[in-house]
Protein backbone atom coordinates (compact mmCIF):
# COMPACT_ATOMS: atom_id res chain seq x y z
CA UNK A 1 0.00 0.00 0.00
CA UNK A 2 1.65 3.21 -0.96
CA UNK A 3 1.20 6.23 1.51
CA UNK A 4 -1.35 7.53 -1.13
CA UNK A 5 -3.33 5.34 -0.88
CA UNK A 6 -3.12 5.13 3.10
CA UNK A 7 -4.05 8.79 2.95
CA UNK A 8 -7.16 7.74 1.16
CA UNK A 9 -8.11 5.47 3.73
CA UNK A 10 -7.90 7.66 6.30
CA UNK A 11 -9.82 10.83 4.33
CA UNK A 12 -12.35 8.04 3.64
CA UNK A 13 -12.72 6.89 7.95
CA UNK A 14 -12.17 10.27 9.72
CA UNK A 15 -13.34 12.67 7.01
CA UNK A 16 -13.75 16.23 9.05
CA UNK A 17 -11.58 14.44 11.29
CA UNK A 18 -8.87 15.38 8.85
CA UNK A 19 -7.76 18.88 8.77
CA UNK A 20 -4.69 19.10 6.22
CA UNK A 21 -2.86 16.82 3.96
CA UNK A 22 0.28 18.63 2.86
CA UNK A 23 3.14 17.73 0.45
CA UNK A 24 6.84 19.24 0.40
CA UNK A 25 9.46 17.80 -1.50
CA UNK A 26 8.33 14.23 -1.27
CA UNK A 27 7.53 13.99 2.26
CA UNK A 28 3.34 13.60 3.68
CA UNK A 29 2.56 15.60 6.14
CA UNK A 30 -1.28 14.88 7.27
CA UNK A 31 -2.98 17.16 10.07
CA UNK A 32 -5.76 15.70 12.47
CA UNK A 33 -7.91 17.13 14.91
CA UNK A 34 -7.43 16.15 18.68
CA UNK A 35 -10.44 13.85 19.18
CA UNK A 36 -9.59 11.69 16.41
CA UNK A 37 -5.44 11.55 17.49
CA UNK A 38 -5.27 8.71 19.77
CA UNK A 39 -7.67 6.35 17.60
CA UNK A 40 -5.69 7.15 14.68
CA UNK A 41 -2.27 6.75 16.05
CA UNK A 42 -3.55 3.30 17.07
CA UNK A 43 -4.74 3.03 13.57
CA UNK A 44 -1.54 3.34 12.09
CA UNK A 45 0.42 1.21 14.36
CA UNK A 46 -2.67 -1.97 13.70
CA UNK A 47 -3.78 -1.50 10.24
CA UNK A 48 -0.91 0.31 8.17
CA UNK A 49 2.07 -1.56 10.28
CA UNK A 50 3.87 1.95 11.53
CA UNK A 51 5.64 -0.16 13.91
CA UNK A 52 8.77 2.12 14.97
CA UNK A 53 7.91 5.71 16.28
CA UNK A 54 10.93 7.99 15.07
CA UNK A 55 10.40 11.19 17.18
CA UNK A 56 8.30 13.54 18.24
CA UNK A 57 8.46 17.28 17.57
CA UNK A 58 7.36 19.73 18.89
CA UNK A 59 7.03 23.96 17.42
CA UNK A 60 5.99 26.49 19.33
CA UNK A 61 3.55 29.04 17.71
CA UNK A 62 3.16 31.67 20.46
CA UNK A 63 0.03 33.49 18.40
CA UNK A 64 -2.02 30.69 18.17
CA UNK A 65 -4.34 29.46 21.03
CA UNK A 66 -3.50 25.96 20.85
CA UNK A 67 -0.16 27.05 20.77
CA UNK A 68 2.30 23.53 20.13
CA UNK A 69 2.24 21.84 16.94
CA UNK A 70 3.82 17.96 18.05
CA UNK A 71 4.52 16.63 14.56
CA UNK A 72 4.48 11.80 15.13
CA UNK A 73 7.70 11.01 13.02
CA UNK A 74 6.12 7.63 11.95
CA UNK A 75 7.71 4.29 9.72
CA UNK A 76 6.87 1.44 9.16
CA UNK A 77 10.37 -1.25 9.16
CA UNK A 78 8.78 -3.17 6.48
CA UNK A 79 7.83 -0.85 4.03
CA UNK A 80 10.17 1.49 4.17
CA UNK A 81 7.82 4.33 4.68
CA UNK A 82 7.70 7.85 6.78
CA UNK A 83 4.45 9.65 7.09
CA UNK A 84 4.25 12.77 9.80
CA UNK A 85 1.13 13.27 11.41
CA UNK A 86 0.65 16.95 12.67
CA UNK A 87 -1.77 17.93 15.83
CA UNK A 88 -2.52 21.17 17.00
CA UNK A 89 -1.50 21.09 20.79
CA UNK A 90 -1.97 23.35 23.89
CA UNK A 91 -5.12 25.38 25.64
CA UNK A 92 -7.88 22.46 25.55
CA UNK A 93 -6.77 20.52 23.49
CA UNK A 94 -4.72 17.60 25.57
CA UNK A 95 -3.53 14.68 23.53
CA UNK A 96 -3.48 11.23 24.91
CA UNK A 97 -0.04 9.75 25.20
CA UNK A 98 1.13 7.42 22.85
CA UNK A 99 3.29 5.82 25.13
CA UNK A 100 1.36 2.57 25.06
CA UNK A 101 1.42 1.93 21.57
CA UNK A 102 5.24 2.60 20.90
CA UNK A 103 7.34 2.86 24.72
CA UNK A 104 10.15 4.75 23.02
CA UNK A 105 7.10 7.84 23.26
CA UNK A 106 7.96 7.73 27.06
CA UNK A 107 10.72 9.90 27.18
CA UNK A 108 10.02 11.97 23.58
CA UNK A 109 7.01 13.56 24.98
CA UNK A 110 8.97 13.97 28.45
CA UNK A 111 11.28 15.82 26.34
CA UNK A 112 8.11 17.72 24.88
CA UNK A 113 6.50 18.93 27.92
CA UNK A 114 9.68 20.04 29.06
CA UNK A 115 11.16 21.78 26.36
CA UNK A 116 7.22 23.18 25.52
CA UNK A 117 5.35 22.81 27.67
CA UNK A 118 3.00 20.38 26.09
CA UNK A 119 0.88 18.12 28.30
CA UNK A 120 -0.17 14.70 27.49
CA UNK A 121 -2.75 12.80 29.02
CA UNK A 122 -1.86 8.99 30.38
CA UNK A 123 1.64 9.35 30.36
CA UNK A 124 2.74 7.44 33.04
CA UNK A 125 5.43 9.54 34.21
CA UNK A 126 5.39 13.03 33.10
CA UNK A 127 8.42 15.11 34.45
CA UNK A 128 10.80 17.81 33.27
CA UNK A 129 13.89 15.25 31.51
CA UNK A 130 16.21 18.07 30.28
CA UNK A 131 15.97 20.52 32.58
CA UNK A 132 16.26 20.69 36.72
CA UNK A 133 12.60 19.88 38.16
CA UNK A 134 12.31 23.32 39.77
CA UNK A 135 13.03 25.03 36.52
CA UNK A 136 10.30 27.68 35.78
CA UNK A 137 10.19 27.78 32.13
CA UNK A 138 10.34 25.73 29.11
CA UNK A 139 13.09 27.08 27.24
CA UNK A 140 12.15 26.24 23.71
CA UNK A 141 8.76 28.10 23.73
CA UNK A 142 9.49 31.43 21.27
CA UNK A 143 8.82 33.65 24.49
CA UNK A 144 11.95 32.28 25.84
CA UNK A 145 14.33 34.63 24.88
CA UNK A 146 17.86 33.84 24.76
CA UNK A 147 19.10 36.64 26.65
CA UNK A 148 17.13 38.04 29.87
CA UNK A 149 15.37 40.47 27.76
CA UNK A 150 11.76 39.28 27.30
CA UNK A 151 10.37 39.49 23.70
CA UNK A 152 7.57 41.30 22.67
CA UNK A 153 5.46 39.76 20.20
CA UNK A 154 2.74 42.77 20.21
CA UNK A 155 0.37 40.04 21.77
CA UNK A 156 -0.31 39.70 25.88
CA UNK A 157 1.93 36.71 26.53
CA UNK A 158 1.75 35.58 29.95
CA UNK A 159 5.50 34.70 31.21
CA UNK A 160 5.39 32.53 34.85
CA UNK A 161 7.29 35.01 37.46
CA UNK A 162 10.76 33.39 38.43
CA UNK A 163 10.44 31.35 41.59
CA UNK A 164 11.87 32.89 44.79
CA UNK A 165 15.41 32.75 44.68
CA UNK A 166 15.97 32.14 41.03
CA UNK A 167 16.64 36.04 40.27
CA UNK A 168 19.35 37.83 39.55
CA UNK A 169 22.97 35.74 40.26
CA UNK A 170 21.32 32.91 41.82
CA UNK A 171 19.71 31.53 38.33
CA UNK A 172 21.77 29.06 37.24
CA UNK B 1 15.70 16.00 38.46
CA UNK B 2 15.37 15.33 42.36
CA UNK B 3 12.10 14.30 42.50
CA UNK B 4 12.64 10.62 42.16
CA UNK B 5 9.87 8.20 42.23
CA UNK B 6 11.80 5.79 44.13
CA UNK B 7 10.47 4.15 47.43
CA UNK B 8 12.52 5.68 50.36
CA UNK B 9 14.05 2.75 52.52
CA UNK B 10 11.43 1.78 55.46
CA UNK B 11 11.05 -1.12 57.66
CA UNK B 12 9.14 -3.31 55.22
CA UNK B 13 12.22 -3.19 52.44
CA UNK B 14 14.96 -2.87 54.39
CA UNK B 15 16.58 -4.87 52.09
CA UNK B 16 16.51 -2.57 49.22
CA UNK B 17 19.36 -0.25 48.51
CA UNK B 18 19.22 2.66 46.74
CA UNK B 19 22.09 4.11 44.96
CA UNK B 20 23.53 6.73 42.77
CA UNK B 21 25.71 5.70 39.51
CA UNK B 22 26.94 8.61 38.22
CA UNK B 23 26.98 11.48 37.23
CA UNK B 24 30.58 11.73 38.51
CA UNK B 25 31.52 8.01 37.20
CA UNK B 26 34.19 7.42 34.61
CA UNK B 27 32.43 4.18 32.99
CA UNK B 28 29.45 5.92 32.72
CA UNK B 29 30.59 7.82 29.59
CA UNK B 30 30.55 11.32 30.59
CA UNK B 31 27.91 12.88 33.34
CA UNK B 32 25.43 10.18 33.06
CA UNK B 33 23.41 9.65 36.32
CA UNK B 34 21.67 6.68 37.01
CA UNK B 35 19.37 5.70 40.18
CA UNK B 36 19.71 1.87 40.83
CA UNK B 37 17.45 0.13 43.24
CA UNK B 38 19.78 -2.65 44.62
CA UNK B 39 18.27 -5.72 46.02
CA UNK B 40 22.14 -7.04 47.29
CA UNK B 41 24.11 -6.81 44.14
CA UNK B 42 20.73 -7.20 41.84
CA UNK B 43 18.89 -3.91 40.35
CA UNK B 44 15.84 -4.13 41.22
CA UNK B 45 15.11 -0.59 39.25
CA UNK B 46 17.31 1.70 37.32
CA UNK B 47 15.80 5.36 36.60
CA UNK B 48 18.47 7.29 34.46
CA UNK B 49 18.97 11.31 35.32
CA UNK B 50 19.78 13.26 32.15
CA UNK B 51 20.18 16.84 31.55
CA UNK B 52 24.03 17.43 33.10
CA UNK B 53 25.04 18.53 29.69
CA UNK B 54 22.44 20.08 28.05
CA UNK B 55 23.48 23.19 26.62
CA UNK B 56 20.28 24.33 24.70
CA UNK B 57 22.01 23.63 21.39
CA UNK B 58 18.34 23.37 19.54
CA UNK B 59 17.29 27.24 20.65
CA UNK B 60 20.93 27.95 19.74
CA UNK B 61 20.20 26.50 16.22
CA UNK B 62 16.90 28.31 16.08
CA UNK B 63 18.70 31.90 16.84
CA UNK B 64 21.50 31.54 13.94
CA UNK B 65 21.45 31.48 10.24
CA UNK B 66 21.46 27.97 8.33
CA UNK B 67 24.91 28.54 7.98
CA UNK B 68 25.98 29.65 11.47
CA UNK B 69 24.21 26.68 12.78
CA UNK B 70 26.28 24.10 11.23
CA UNK B 71 29.16 24.47 13.75
CA UNK B 72 26.73 23.56 16.61
CA UNK B 73 26.11 20.20 15.06
CA UNK B 74 29.68 19.14 15.42
CA UNK B 75 28.97 19.69 19.31
CA UNK B 76 25.99 17.38 19.39
CA UNK B 77 27.47 14.44 18.80
CA UNK B 78 31.13 15.07 19.34
CA UNK B 79 32.41 11.97 18.49
CA UNK B 80 30.69 11.95 15.21
CA UNK B 81 31.25 15.34 13.83
CA UNK B 82 31.06 14.97 9.95
CA UNK B 83 28.04 12.75 10.15
CA UNK B 84 25.98 15.43 11.99
CA UNK B 85 26.85 17.97 9.61
CA UNK B 86 26.02 15.48 7.28
CA UNK B 87 22.47 15.20 8.69
CA UNK B 88 22.49 18.62 9.59
CA UNK B 89 23.44 19.41 5.40
CA UNK B 90 21.43 17.29 3.75
CA UNK B 91 17.97 18.26 5.65
CA UNK B 92 19.00 21.98 4.65
CA UNK B 93 19.65 20.82 1.08
CA UNK B 94 16.35 19.09 0.89
CA UNK B 95 14.78 22.49 1.98
CA UNK B 96 17.03 24.47 -0.26
CA UNK B 97 16.66 22.12 -3.19
CA UNK B 98 20.62 22.26 -3.91
CA UNK B 99 22.06 19.67 -6.01
CA UNK B 100 25.50 18.69 -4.68
CA UNK B 101 28.52 18.00 -7.09
CA UNK B 102 29.33 14.11 -7.36
CA UNK B 103 32.52 14.35 -6.28
CA UNK B 104 30.89 16.12 -2.86
CA UNK B 105 29.09 13.53 -2.85
CA UNK B 106 31.30 10.52 -2.98
CA UNK B 107 33.87 12.59 -0.70
CA UNK B 108 30.91 12.74 1.37
CA UNK B 109 30.38 8.59 2.12
CA UNK B 110 33.78 8.66 2.35
CA UNK B 111 33.88 11.11 5.34
CA UNK B 112 31.01 9.96 6.84
CA UNK B 113 32.58 6.48 7.04
CA UNK B 114 35.51 7.39 8.45
CA UNK B 115 33.81 9.83 11.01
CA UNK B 116 32.12 5.97 11.49
CA UNK B 117 35.30 4.52 12.17
CA UNK B 118 36.11 7.11 14.56
CA UNK B 119 33.14 6.68 16.35
CA UNK B 120 33.31 2.87 16.52
CA UNK B 121 36.37 2.96 17.62
CA UNK B 122 36.36 5.07 20.64
CA UNK B 123 33.46 2.97 21.66
CA UNK B 124 35.41 -0.08 21.34
CA UNK B 125 38.46 1.03 23.16
CA UNK B 126 36.20 2.64 26.12
CA UNK B 127 33.90 -0.11 26.17
CA UNK B 128 36.41 -2.81 26.48
CA UNK B 129 38.35 -0.46 29.20
CA UNK B 130 35.42 -0.24 31.01
CA UNK B 131 35.15 -4.24 31.47
CA UNK B 132 38.85 -3.98 31.99
CA UNK B 133 40.61 -4.71 29.25
CA UNK B 134 42.70 -1.62 29.42
CA UNK B 135 44.89 -2.82 26.41
CA UNK B 136 41.86 -2.42 23.66
CA UNK B 137 41.65 1.35 24.98
CA UNK B 138 45.42 2.50 23.89
CA UNK B 139 45.25 0.37 20.53
CA UNK B 140 42.11 2.01 19.51
CA UNK B 141 42.75 6.00 20.28
CA UNK B 142 46.45 4.90 18.42
CA UNK B 143 44.45 4.03 14.81
CA UNK B 144 41.90 7.05 15.96
CA UNK B 145 44.94 9.39 15.91
CA UNK B 146 45.48 8.74 12.20
CA UNK B 147 41.59 9.55 11.12
CA UNK B 148 41.70 13.03 13.49
CA UNK B 149 44.89 13.71 11.36
CA UNK B 150 43.23 13.63 8.48
CA UNK B 151 40.29 15.14 9.67
CA UNK B 152 42.70 18.13 10.25
CA UNK B 153 44.28 17.83 6.98
CA UNK B 154 40.93 18.42 5.61
CA UNK B 155 38.81 20.78 7.61
CA UNK B 156 41.81 22.34 10.13
CA UNK B 157 40.17 21.10 13.29
CA UNK B 158 40.77 17.49 14.90
CA UNK B 159 37.38 17.27 16.49
CA UNK B 160 35.00 20.03 15.41
CA UNK B 161 34.93 19.59 11.67
CA UNK B 162 32.20 21.96 10.03
CA UNK B 163 33.36 20.78 7.52
CA UNK B 164 30.52 19.02 5.20
CA UNK B 165 28.69 22.23 4.69
CA UNK B 166 24.81 22.55 2.72
CA UNK B 167 25.97 22.73 -1.07
CA UNK B 168 28.90 20.50 -0.71
CA UNK B 169 32.34 20.72 1.20
CA UNK B 170 33.57 23.73 3.16
CA UNK B 171 37.19 23.26 1.23
CA UNK B 172 38.88 21.00 -1.15
CA UNK B 173 39.48 17.56 -0.22
CA UNK B 174 43.60 17.71 0.50
CA UNK B 175 46.41 17.21 -2.39
CA UNK B 176 47.54 13.81 -0.59
CA UNK B 177 43.42 12.76 0.55
CA UNK B 178 44.23 10.03 -1.94
CA UNK B 179 47.28 8.69 -0.35
CA UNK B 180 46.60 9.07 3.39
CA UNK B 181 43.20 6.88 2.69
CA UNK B 182 45.56 4.51 1.26
CA UNK B 183 47.58 3.70 4.37
CA UNK B 184 44.49 3.49 6.70
CA UNK B 185 42.98 0.81 4.01
CA UNK B 186 45.92 -0.58 4.31
CA UNK B 187 46.62 -0.99 7.74
CA UNK B 188 43.06 -0.59 8.91
CA UNK B 189 42.22 -4.35 8.27
CA UNK B 190 45.44 -5.95 10.50
CA UNK B 191 44.85 -4.02 13.32
CA UNK B 192 41.22 -4.80 13.79
CA UNK B 193 42.07 -8.89 13.48
CA UNK B 194 44.56 -7.70 16.39
CA UNK B 195 41.10 -6.16 18.35
CA UNK B 196 39.22 -9.75 17.34
CA UNK B 197 42.10 -11.52 18.63
CA UNK B 198 42.10 -9.86 21.91
CA UNK B 199 38.43 -9.85 22.11
CA UNK B 200 36.41 -12.05 20.28
CA UNK B 201 37.29 -15.52 21.64
CA UNK B 202 38.49 -14.15 25.05
CA UNK B 203 36.83 -16.27 27.96
CA UNK B 204 37.05 -13.12 30.23
CA UNK B 205 35.40 -10.90 27.63
CA UNK B 206 32.04 -13.61 26.71
CA UNK B 207 31.68 -14.04 30.26
CA UNK B 208 31.37 -10.23 30.45
CA UNK B 209 28.87 -10.12 27.70
CA UNK B 210 27.13 -12.80 26.38
CA UNK B 211 23.53 -12.95 27.81
CA UNK B 212 24.43 -9.84 29.15
CA UNK B 213 22.31 -6.76 28.39
CA UNK B 214 19.25 -8.64 26.20
CA UNK B 215 16.38 -6.95 24.67
CA UNK B 216 14.43 -8.81 22.66
CA UNK B 217 13.59 -7.88 18.88
CA UNK B 218 9.80 -6.70 19.62
CA UNK B 219 11.00 -4.13 22.20
CA UNK B 220 13.85 -3.03 21.01
CA UNK B 221 11.37 -1.94 17.51
CA UNK B 222 8.86 -0.42 20.54
CA UNK B 223 11.68 1.32 22.21
CA UNK B 224 12.67 3.16 19.16
CA UNK B 225 15.87 1.65 19.01
CA UNK B 226 18.48 1.85 15.57
CA UNK B 227 21.87 1.19 14.60
CA UNK B 228 23.83 -1.41 15.87
CA UNK B 229 21.97 -1.69 19.19
CA UNK B 230 19.10 -2.77 16.83
CA UNK B 231 20.79 -5.11 14.61
CA UNK B 232 22.46 -6.57 17.72
CA UNK B 233 18.81 -8.03 17.87
CA UNK B 234 18.91 -9.21 14.38
CA UNK B 235 15.97 -6.23 13.23
CA UNK B 236 17.70 -5.44 10.29
CA UNK B 237 16.97 -1.73 9.86
CA UNK B 238 20.29 0.37 8.09
CA UNK B 239 19.32 3.89 6.74
CA UNK B 240 21.81 3.16 4.04
CA UNK B 241 19.80 0.53 2.96
CA UNK B 242 16.52 1.22 3.45
CA UNK B 243 16.91 5.05 2.86
CA UNK B 244 19.72 5.15 0.57
CA UNK B 245 20.82 9.14 0.62
CA UNK B 246 23.98 10.74 -0.76
CA UNK B 247 24.22 7.73 -3.37
CA UNK B 248 24.19 4.42 -1.17
CA UNK B 249 22.02 2.62 -3.68
CA UNK B 250 26.05 2.72 -5.72
CA UNK B 251 27.63 1.31 -2.78
CA UNK B 252 28.38 -2.51 -2.14
CA UNK B 253 28.18 -3.73 1.72
CA UNK B 254 26.43 -5.54 4.25
CA UNK B 255 24.47 -5.20 7.28
CA UNK B 256 25.72 -7.24 9.89
CA UNK B 257 23.18 -8.81 12.24
CA UNK B 258 23.48 -10.26 15.60
CA UNK B 259 21.13 -13.22 16.85
CA UNK B 260 21.38 -12.96 20.91
CA UNK B 261 19.79 -9.18 21.46
CA UNK B 262 22.87 -9.14 23.91
CA UNK B 263 26.31 -7.25 24.35
CA UNK B 264 28.31 -9.54 22.66
CA UNK B 265 26.25 -9.72 19.54
CA UNK B 266 26.36 -5.76 19.78
CA UNK B 267 29.84 -6.07 19.92
CA UNK B 268 30.07 -8.59 16.64
CA UNK B 269 28.10 -5.81 14.81
CA UNK B 270 30.04 -3.27 15.47
CA UNK B 271 33.23 -4.99 14.77
CA UNK B 272 31.67 -5.59 11.41
CA UNK B 273 30.64 -2.69 10.88
CA UNK B 274 34.15 -1.62 10.79
CA UNK B 275 35.40 -4.15 8.30
CA UNK B 276 31.67 -3.03 6.05
CA UNK B 277 32.90 0.56 6.21
CA UNK B 278 36.45 0.06 5.04
CA UNK B 279 34.59 -1.62 2.09
CA UNK B 280 32.43 1.55 1.50
CA UNK B 281 35.60 3.79 1.96
CA UNK B 282 38.08 1.46 -0.80
CA UNK B 283 34.81 2.25 -3.23
CA UNK B 284 34.65 5.96 -2.70
CA UNK B 285 38.23 6.60 -3.23
CA UNK B 286 38.45 3.78 -5.93
CA UNK B 287 35.35 6.37 -8.02
CA UNK B 288 35.77 9.39 -6.51
CA UNK B 289 35.28 11.78 -9.70
CA UNK B 290 36.65 15.00 -10.65
CA UNK B 291 34.45 18.04 -10.57
CA UNK B 292 33.62 20.86 -8.08
CA UNK B 293 33.46 20.40 -4.38
CA UNK B 294 30.85 22.36 -3.38
CA UNK B 295 27.62 23.13 -5.38
CA UNK B 296 27.61 26.31 -8.45
CA UNK B 297 24.32 27.79 -7.44
CA UNK B 298 25.38 30.82 -5.92
CA UNK B 299 22.13 31.93 -4.69
CA UNK B 300 22.48 29.92 -1.57
CA UNK B 301 25.95 28.41 -1.26
CA UNK B 302 29.03 30.23 -0.97
CA UNK B 303 31.76 30.62 -4.03
CA UNK B 304 35.13 29.32 -3.57
CA UNK B 305 37.43 32.02 -1.70
CA UNK B 306 39.84 32.18 -4.06
CA UNK B 307 36.76 34.09 -6.51
CA UNK B 308 35.69 36.19 -3.81
CA UNK B 309 38.85 38.29 -4.16
CA UNK B 310 39.10 38.02 -7.77
CA UNK B 311 35.58 38.33 -9.13
CA UNK B 312 32.77 41.46 -8.17
CA UNK B 313 30.55 39.32 -8.66
CA UNK B 314 31.29 36.23 -6.30
CA UNK B 315 32.39 38.94 -3.66
CA UNK B 316 28.60 40.38 -3.86
CA UNK B 317 27.32 36.86 -3.43
CA UNK B 318 29.84 36.03 -0.07
CA UNK B 319 28.64 39.61 1.02
CA UNK B 320 24.75 39.08 0.49
CA UNK B 321 25.45 35.23 1.67
CA UNK B 322 27.19 35.99 4.76
CA UNK B 323 25.44 39.28 5.90
CA UNK B 324 21.73 38.24 5.36
CA UNK B 325 21.87 34.53 5.15
CA UNK B 326 20.59 32.03 3.15
CA UNK B 327 16.61 32.70 2.22
CA UNK B 328 14.62 29.77 1.63
CA UNK B 329 13.00 29.48 -1.52
CA UNK B 330 9.19 28.31 0.39
CA UNK B 331 8.14 27.93 4.12
CA UNK B 332 8.10 23.84 4.58
CA UNK B 333 9.91 21.27 7.04
CA UNK B 334 12.27 18.76 5.67
CA UNK B 335 14.02 15.95 7.52
CA UNK B 336 16.48 13.40 6.23
CA UNK B 337 17.81 10.37 8.15
CA UNK B 338 21.26 9.25 7.78
CA UNK B 339 22.72 6.35 9.67
CA UNK B 340 25.00 7.64 11.95
CA UNK B 341 27.75 5.69 14.08
CA UNK B 342 25.17 5.26 17.10
CA UNK B 343 21.61 5.01 14.96
CA UNK B 344 19.21 6.66 12.77
CA UNK B 345 20.53 10.52 12.84
CA UNK B 346 18.00 13.46 11.45
CA UNK B 347 17.16 17.11 11.62
CA UNK B 348 13.87 17.97 11.77
CA UNK B 349 14.08 21.61 10.30
CA UNK B 350 10.95 23.88 10.19
CA UNK B 351 11.42 27.10 8.07
CA UNK B 352 9.02 29.49 8.17
CA UNK B 353 11.09 31.28 4.95
CA UNK B 354 13.05 33.63 6.44
CA UNK B 355 16.88 33.67 7.23
CA UNK B 356 16.67 31.49 10.47
CA UNK B 357 15.36 27.88 10.76
CA UNK B 358 11.69 28.51 12.86
CA UNK B 359 12.78 25.13 14.90
CA UNK B 360 15.22 22.51 14.03
CA UNK B 361 14.64 19.06 16.26
CA UNK B 362 17.60 16.72 16.04
CA UNK B 363 16.21 12.99 16.42
CA UNK B 364 19.14 12.19 18.78
CA UNK B 365 19.51 8.40 18.44
CA UNK B 366 21.31 7.74 21.83
CA UNK B 367 19.22 9.61 23.82
CA UNK B 368 16.11 7.49 22.61
CA UNK B 369 19.33 4.22 22.52
CA UNK B 370 19.27 5.05 26.56
CA UNK B 371 15.75 5.14 27.10
CA UNK B 372 16.00 1.19 26.92
CA UNK B 373 18.39 0.79 29.46
CA UNK B 374 16.19 -0.24 32.24
CA UNK B 375 14.79 -3.06 30.03
CA UNK B 376 18.63 -4.19 29.65
CA UNK B 377 19.94 -4.33 33.60
CA UNK B 378 16.76 -4.75 35.76
CA UNK B 379 17.14 -8.28 36.99
CA UNK B 380 20.98 -8.36 36.43
CA UNK B 381 23.63 -7.65 38.38
CA UNK B 382 25.39 -4.33 39.10
CA UNK B 383 28.70 -5.25 37.21
CA UNK B 384 26.71 -5.52 33.63
CA UNK B 385 25.26 -2.51 33.92
CA UNK B 386 28.46 -1.23 33.59
CA UNK B 387 28.75 -3.83 30.27
CA UNK B 388 25.18 -2.57 29.12
CA UNK B 389 26.34 1.54 29.38
CA UNK B 390 29.20 0.84 27.19
CA UNK B 391 26.96 -1.84 24.32
CA UNK B 392 24.87 0.86 23.51
CA UNK B 393 27.32 3.08 22.58
CA UNK B 394 25.93 6.88 24.46
CA UNK B 395 27.44 10.41 23.74
CA UNK B 396 25.93 12.08 26.59
CA UNK B 397 26.66 15.26 24.33
CA UNK B 398 23.51 14.13 21.88
CA UNK B 399 21.99 12.52 25.11
CA UNK B 400 21.75 16.02 26.97
CA UNK B 401 21.91 18.59 23.15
Amino acid sequence: MTVLEILDKLKAKYGEGIQEIDEFRGDYRVRISGDIHYQLMEIMYREFGFNFLSDIIGVDYPRREERTEIIYNLYNLNTHQRLFIKLRAGGKVVPRSVTDIWPSANWLEREAFDMLGVQFSHHPNLRRILMRDDFPYHPLRKDFSLTSDEVDFGVPIRIKPPLKGLEGDKLG
Amino acid sequence: MDNLETKPIGPSDQKLMEINMGPQHPATHGVLRLVLQLDGETVIKCTPVIGYLHTGIEKTMENKTYLQALTCTDRIDYLGPMLNNFAYSLAVEKLFELDVPPKAQWARICLAELTRLNSHLVWLGTHALDIGAMTMFFYTFREREVLLKLFEDCSGQRMMTSYIMPGGLYYDLPPDFDKSIRIILETFPSRIDEYEDLLTNNQIWINRTKGVGVISPEDAIGYGLTGPTLRGSGVNYDVRKANPYSGYEKFDFEVPLGSNCDCYDRYLCRVAELRQSLRIIRQAIDGLPDGPFRSENRKFVLPPKFDVFTSMEAMIHHFKLVAHGMIPPAKGEAYVPIESGKGELGFYIVSDGTKKPYRVKVRPPCFINLAAIHKMVEGRLIADVIAVIGSIDIVLGEVDR
